[in-house]
């Protein structure tokens, strides 16, 4: 019994608690938002019940507990194994590949379903390439340096088939976020410092490749520069800015939102922060803010702090993500960021994606327990005078 | 080491654009949520649908004795959401139970339906456990349907009105406009869900409840009404008449008991081209009365002690000075005394009378009485009617409305007068509403009778009901004589005044204000013919006999007039309307036909055992008998062809429709009646053989 309690102290000593709560407040919104949203479903009305959704977004809570437990618990240093990291890319982009194959006559084809269960592979296989590539330009502290021909594969084998796939179904969304993760995990690697800055070239490169290539992302672009100027929206930014305005500082009331009857598509997804403002007003929309600046501002602590390389990649590029995912999702309903699909972490409802960020949780806070136990192991194996 | 601190660099960089870009959103959020919140909500406004107000159950409006009139149903539109639906089977058999549609059917139906949705039926009244058991199916989609429900369909409906729901055109008709106020309850404010799915509305929020509206009882007994209505209709037909009204007061306390009127609005759906039909005419229309005024004139004279009953004069000379008034039917009665010019009814008399009263007292009484007065009643419309003040009179005006012109009353303040007479002098206010119930709550009394003045002695009244008894034992009400209960009462007929100054040529008024039973008056009964045809225009012949026959009526299908004293024949156990049934008319049938028509019925026969024709029924056709009742018939043997061939006209002048037909029966020919009425006319003259042709034989309804 002691050693248990010892050892449930020593575990709490070395888990960062801020951002256990942070996600845990974030969560709590989340379940709040997709059920009163979820007591309404456009396609039967009031049918279905008001627990369909719920049901669902708590089934998938359990599942990225239950991984980010895991992944708290397990050395992060496995992913760094090129078996598993290499297997971990293939059946990564191999199920993005397959969205590809499965989805039928869809415009996007961005979804495998399971058991009933629609899944974003692409959740996963960012996880994969953020270990892939971190595993390839992070050191450990055996070897504190990595090569030009590290980056080379990272980029090559990982980065760029994950994007083509990205392209393809497509997804610009998440093939923002991927560059995004790239060019921070690369730019606080162990490459030789001109590789790494040479990676900020990156974005504005692949961003300018996109706009050219991709008419719908030029129109996009146009829309949002227009809205800025003139007030037009699109469309779905007009319901979100109307309920956000409508909202006013105090909100409706709890379960008083209009827009989640159809009038907001994606309310419940990609446009709950709308659905926040309007229930909540700014008691909603700005501890939402706050909690997310919280949450990065501890993600990068975690990378500045890691013990190794590999780890301050990872952290970094999960950080990363979970920043791309957060910042551009509010920014894209407050309609000063064009509208790409990406979930607002820990309160969207969606399942594979609200899977993909605990797992993200799991392994910064594992990430952050190992560093510390180090941080704490070289403190006392100093004042013991050991080395 | 510097690569560390390079890196950490990066990460503060990091953190300080988070930090950044939070700042940045924060102050959108505030400009949206707070700078921007009334321009945004004045969007949310248009785009999130409108208000809608929430319709509360209406009352209902009962009758004295909580018959409904007037009740609110909700009926359900139920369908089934095909896209929803699990198990086509069971749904179907389902619907199909409460529906009463074979579910193989309706699962056919379920299997061809195009789309997510198929409406099945519309307005189904479903019981609770029919509800509940449909609502545990969840494509199957109920939408309610609020209607309007008269469950007497047409009884009252010229006194009730109607009341349509509609989507802002609401229409509301009679009392169910009246008294919209009680009934209508407090709308209640939903939000209405507008969305851009599927164009279909998704319900409501609601705000504020509806309050539901308030129960009304009236003073109305439907079976009056019933009776009355149809005895108007039935008199209005035999005397060609226009129109007509029927009030039936209770002078002990001013309770309108049955207000009918005629023409009727046919439907209770739309519109109709004469906005008179949507009015009661008892309260709505207002006319010259004529001699029924007599009574009150007579009041006048006696109450202010202008005459005295034994006051006579001379009723042969009707110039007057520098105008003329005459009797009705021109005739000159010489030497009359009050009680005997009341009887005849002679203008004459009432005429010269009035001389030896003040313009101010004869003014004032009339005013007592209620005339050219509002009467308050709660029916939207309510005329005062009109009473012109002395200093607008001119010379003879107060002769002529001694006899009941130059004044318009409404049938009401008529039959309230009346009331006065028959309760020994009190004036009532006319009730009726009898009692408002809040929803969930007790019973209110709309509060008890209202004795407004008392407007003669009541020795004065005794004498009145006298006269207007004398009136029907041997006046010119004979008609509205009964021989098992006592009834008084006085005619008056009036010529129509289409201008307000010259009279229309042969069209009149004929009113019939009585009283019954005379000794113990429990209903005043008020009958008005609309400009009768023919001998009809005099109330003797067609007032009178309505009065007369709404009275048999109420005695032989209701209990108002059971056990009342100076009737020879009380009933004593009340016979409900509903198990009797009236024997048919088989007289003169063959035997097969008259078999089926007692059958049809639910009558039994007997003395049936030959052929032939139906000589004798008892009981008589149009008594009222319990189904299943033995019909006796007496067979005479059929007429044989060449006995019908060899016989003779016989003399059918003077004879009512009926007594043609049956001594045509008797004899074996053929009669063909032209118009109704009285035989004043015969193809074949009386006496000449007929060889088997048919008669014809015309009617008319002249006094033979």
């Amino acid at each position: 019994m002691r050693r248990k309690l010892r050892h449930l102290a020593g575990t709490l000593e070395s888990t960062d608690l801020t951002l256990v709560f942070v996600v845990a407040g974030m969560l709590l919104y989340g379940l709040l938002m997709v059920y009163g949203a979820g007591s309404f479903n456009r396609h039967a009305a009031t049918l279905v019940g008001s627990y369909y959704l719920i049901s669902k977004h708590l089934v998938m809570i359990g599942i990225g507990l239950v991984i980010a437990g895991l992944l708290f618990r397990l050395d992060y240093h496995i992913f760094r194994h090129p078996v598993v990291a290499w297997s971990l890319l293939l059946i990564g982009d191999g199920l993005v590949a397959l969205t590809l194959l499965t989805g039928g006559d869809r415009a996007i084809n961005r979804w495998i379903t399971v058991m009933g269960f629609s899944l974003q592979p692409v959740e996963m296989a960012k996880i994969a390439l953020v270990t892939f590539v971190a595993g390839r330009v992070g050191g450990d502290r055996g070897r504190a340096t990595a090569s030009a021909r590290d980056a080379g594969i990272a980029l090559g084998c990982g980065v760029l088939p994950l994007l083509a796939l990205l392209a393809l179904q497509p997804n610009y969304g998440n093939a923002m976020v991927v560059v995004g993760m790239t060019v921070i995990i690369l730019t606080v690697s162990d490459l030789p410092d001109r590789i790494r800055w040479s990676a900020l070239v990156l974005p504005p490169v692949a961003v300018l490749l996109i706009i050219a290539i991709s008419g719908k992302v030029r129109d996009r672009l146009e829309g949002v520069l227009k809205g800025l100027q003139e007030g037009g929206y699109g469309y779905q930014v007009k319901a979100s800015l109307t309920g956000l305005g409508a909202g006013g500082w105090h909100g409706l009331g709890v379960g008083q939102s209009h827009n989640k009857f159809a009038f907001l598509p994606e309310a419940h997804t990609d446009f709950i922060y709308s659905l926040l403002g309007e229930e909540f007003g700014l008691l909603g929309t700005i501890p939402v803010i706050i909690l997310l600046g919280l949450l990065l501002w501890r993600g990068y602590g975690i990378a500045s702090r890691a013990g190794d390389g590999f780890g301050r990649c990872v952290a970094a590029g999960l950080t990363t993500g979970l920043a791309i995912y957060g910042l551009v999702n509010i920014g894209m309903v407050l309609g000063i960021l064009p509208v790409v699909g990406v979930p607002l972490p820990f309160i969207s409802y969606g399942g594979t994606a609200m899977v993909g960020c605990l797992a993200a949780v799991g392994l910064l806070l594992g990430i952050e327990r190992n560093s510390r136990s180090y941080h704490l192991w070289k403190h006392r194996w100093k004042s013991r005078g050991v080395r | 080491m510097s690569g560390t601190t390079d890196r950490n660099r990066v990460f503060q960089t990091l953190r300080l654009l988070v930090v950044f870009v939070c700042i940045l959103l924060t102050v959108r959020v505030v400009q949206i949520q707070v700078f921007a919140h009334d321009h945004y909500g004045q969007i949310a406004q248009v785009v999130w649908g409108k208000t809608v107000p929430l319709h509360p159950a209406r009352g209902t409006l009962l009758d004295r004795s909580g018959n409904p009139l007037a009740l609110s149903v909700t009926t359900w539109d139920v369908g089934v959401a095909t896209s929803l639906m699990s198990d086509a089977a069971a749904t179907a058999a389902l619907v199909g139970e409460v529906l009463g549609v074979p579910s193989r059917e309706l699962q056919q139906r379920l299997a061809q339906a195009k789309g997510r949705f198929l409406r099945l039926d519309q307005k189904v009244v479903l019981s609770r456990v029919q509800k509940r058991a449909l609502d545990r199916d969840r494509s199957v989609t109920l939408d309610p349907v609020v209607t309007r429900v008269y469950p007497h369909d047409g009884v009252g409906a010229s006194l009730v009105g109607f009341f349509r729901y509609g989507a802002g055109d609401t229409v509301a008709t009679g009392l169910e406009y009246s008294l919209d106020s009680h009934l209508a309850g407090q709308p209640g404010v939903a939000r209405l869900i507008k969305t851009p799915v599927g164009g279909r509305d998704l319900g409501h929020i609601v705000q504020q409840e509806p309050v539901a509206g308030q129960d009304v009882a009236l003073t109305v007994d439907i079976a009056l009404q019933g009776i009355c209505e149809q005895q108007l209709a039935a008199s209005i037909e035999r005397c060609g008449a226009q129109g007509g009204s029927v009030l039936i007061l209770d002078p002990r306390n001013g309770d309108i008991l049955a207000a009918a009127s005629w023409p009727l609005v046919p439907t209770r759906g739309g519109s109709h081209p004469d906005g008179a039909v949507w009015n009661n005419r008892n309260f709505i229309s207002q006319y010259e009365p004529g001699s029924v005024f007599k009574v009150f004139s007579m009041a006048s004279l006696l109450g202010n002690s202008a005459i005295d009953t034994a006051t006579v004069f001379d009723c042969s000379d009707p110039v007057f000075e520098g105008y003329t008034i005459d009797n009705e039917n021109h005739h000159r009665y010489g030497n009359l005394n009050l009680m005997r010019a009341f009887t005849k009814s002679s203008n004459i008399y009432f005429a010269r009378a009035v001389g030896n009263l003040s313009d101010q007292e004869f003014y004032r009484d009339l005013v007592a009485f209620g005339f050219g007065q509002p009467t308050n009643l709660p029916y939207r419309g309510t005329v005062s009617g009109t009473l012109r003040e002395p200093s607008q009179w001119s010379r003879r005006s107060k002769s002529t409305l001694a006899i009941g012109q130059e004044i318009a009353v409404t049938p009401l303040q008529l039959g309230l007068g009346l009331c006065a007479v028959a309760n020994g002098g009190t004036l009532y206010a006319p009730r009726l509403v009898r009692a408002i119930t809040d929803p969930g709550s007790e019973r209110i009394e709309a509060g008890p009778p209202l004795a407004l003045r008392r407007v003669m002695a009541p020795e004065l009244a005794e004498l009145l009901r006298v006269a207007l008894g004398r009136v029907v034992k041997e006046g010119t009400g004979v008609d509205a004589k009964l021989d098992w209960i006592t009834t008084g009462g006085k005619t008056g007929t009036a010529q129509v005044s289409l201008d307000g100054r010259t009279f229309a040529r042969g069209a009149y008024m004929a009113s019939f204000g009585g009283v019954v039973p005379l000794d113990d008056p429990r209903l005043v009964i008020l009958t008005i013919l609309d400009r009768p045809h023919g001998i009809y225009h005099f109330a003797s012949q067609s007032a009178a006999p309505l009065f007369r026959d709404i009275i048999q009526e109420i005695r032989n299908e209701t209990a108002w007039l059971t056990d009342v004293p100076g009737s020879r024949t009380a009933v004593v156990e009340a016979p409900s309307p509903r198990q009797q049934v009236e024997v048919p008319d088989v007289l003169f049938l063959g035997v097969a036909a008259a078999a089926q028509r007692l059958g049809a019925r639910g009558f039994a026969l007997a003395g049936a055992e030959r052929e032939g024709l139906v000589v004798q029924q008892v009981p008589a056709p149009g008594t009222l008998c319990a189904p299943g009742a033995t019909v006796e018939l007496t067979v005479g043997p059929r007429q044989p062809q060449q006995m019908a061939e060899k016989s003779f006209c016989p003399d059918f002048h003077g004879l009512s429709d009926r007594q043609v037909r049956g001594l045509a029966g008797r004899l074996g020919i053929r009669v063909d009646l032209q118009g109704n009425g009285y035989a004043t006319g015969q193809d074949v003259n009386p006496g000449e053989p007929l060889r088997g042709r048919a008669v014809r034989v015309t009617m008319e309804k002249v006094w033979p």
